[in-house]
């Protein structure tokens, strides 16, 4: 290996790593811990809502209006679940310190 | 590289997620609106509401590939491959998502609510003004999604034009 050639290669190497540095720590929270319970906590709102459209449906008289109510239910799980994958997906990306000024402070 | 790529994605997902959630909120509310819809036997109002939601799901994999594609280049890692035009493209559609999502939404809520009035306004038992009234809206709210469509392409051309010169 020549000694320009090593020069560019560590050069390459030491830009790959600022960018890596840069791509998991930017928009992250400053604590993962407290973040992921105010996510729980959001979705969870989101699925006891569908829970109680769901059982609003089961025990609704009228049969015309079970289905949209089984429908808005179904739908406000699946957000639930989608975005609590997408958080923990989008988090799972975070090591090191927090880049200040471009934290992730809510789902 | 990979590892890169890699943190790339969740970096995106990170950096949009408002906008990543919003859309897979209106994916979703116009997939069940359209199963609502069919079920009353509107399968043309149900088609619409389901191309709709598809779009939906087709802009939020674009700013998510667009982001993807372009986050380790927008960083400074050399891009050689990469054509400094597409580089712009990519750039300019993954900037600022939540503002192409409110876009897309006011679109959407505009074209659905204009189909929405005619609808109304052809049904049976409706007498001239009423019908004329909804016909008027719905022009009104179409030329609101024109006017959102609008101004969503000209951002992006102004953003694509900026960034060459």
């Amino acid at each position: 290996m020549t000694p320009g050639y090593a020069v560019v290669l560590l050069a390459v190497d030491g830009l790959q790593m600022a960018v890596r540095q840069e791509l998991s720590s930017r928009y992250c929270p400053h604590g993962k811990a407290a973040f992921l319970m105010r996510c729980l906590a959001l979705f969870a709102v989101f699925a006891a809502a569908a829970l109680a459209l769901f059982l609003a449906a089961r025990s609704t008289k009228r049969p015309s209006a079970r289905t949209p109510l089984y429908i808005a239910a179904g739908v406000l799980l699946l957000f639930a679940i989608g975005s609590g994958a997408l958080v923990l997906y989008g988090l799972s990306g975070c090591s090191g310190a927090a880049a200040e000024g471009l934290i992730w402070d809510w789902p | 590289m990979d590892t890169i790529w890699s943190l790339g994605a969740r970096y995106c997902v990170r950096q949009d997620a408002h906008a990543f959630m919003w859309l897979w909120g209106l994916f979703l509310a116009l997939a069940g609106a359209a199963l609502i819809v069919r079920g009353r036997g509107r399968r043309f109002g149900a088609g619409v509401l389901l191309f709709f939601a598809a779009c939906t799901g087709v802009l939020g994999f674009v700013i998510l590939y667009a982001c993807y594609a372009s986050a380790p280049y927008s960083m400074g890692l050399g891009a050689p491959s990469v054509s400094a035009v597409s580089l712009t493209t990519l750039m300019c559609l993954s900037q600022d998502a939540f503002s192409k999502a409110t876009g897309w939404t006011i679109v959407v809520l505009s074209c659905s609510a204009a189909l929405g009035l005619i609808a109304w306004g052809r049904s049976r038992g409706r007498t001239a003004l009423p019908r004329a009234c909804s016909y008027v809206g719905a022009a009104l709210l179409l030329l609101v999604a024109v006017a959102a469509g609008f101004g969503a392409v000209f951002v992006f051309s102004w953003c694509s034009s900026s960034r060459l010169f």
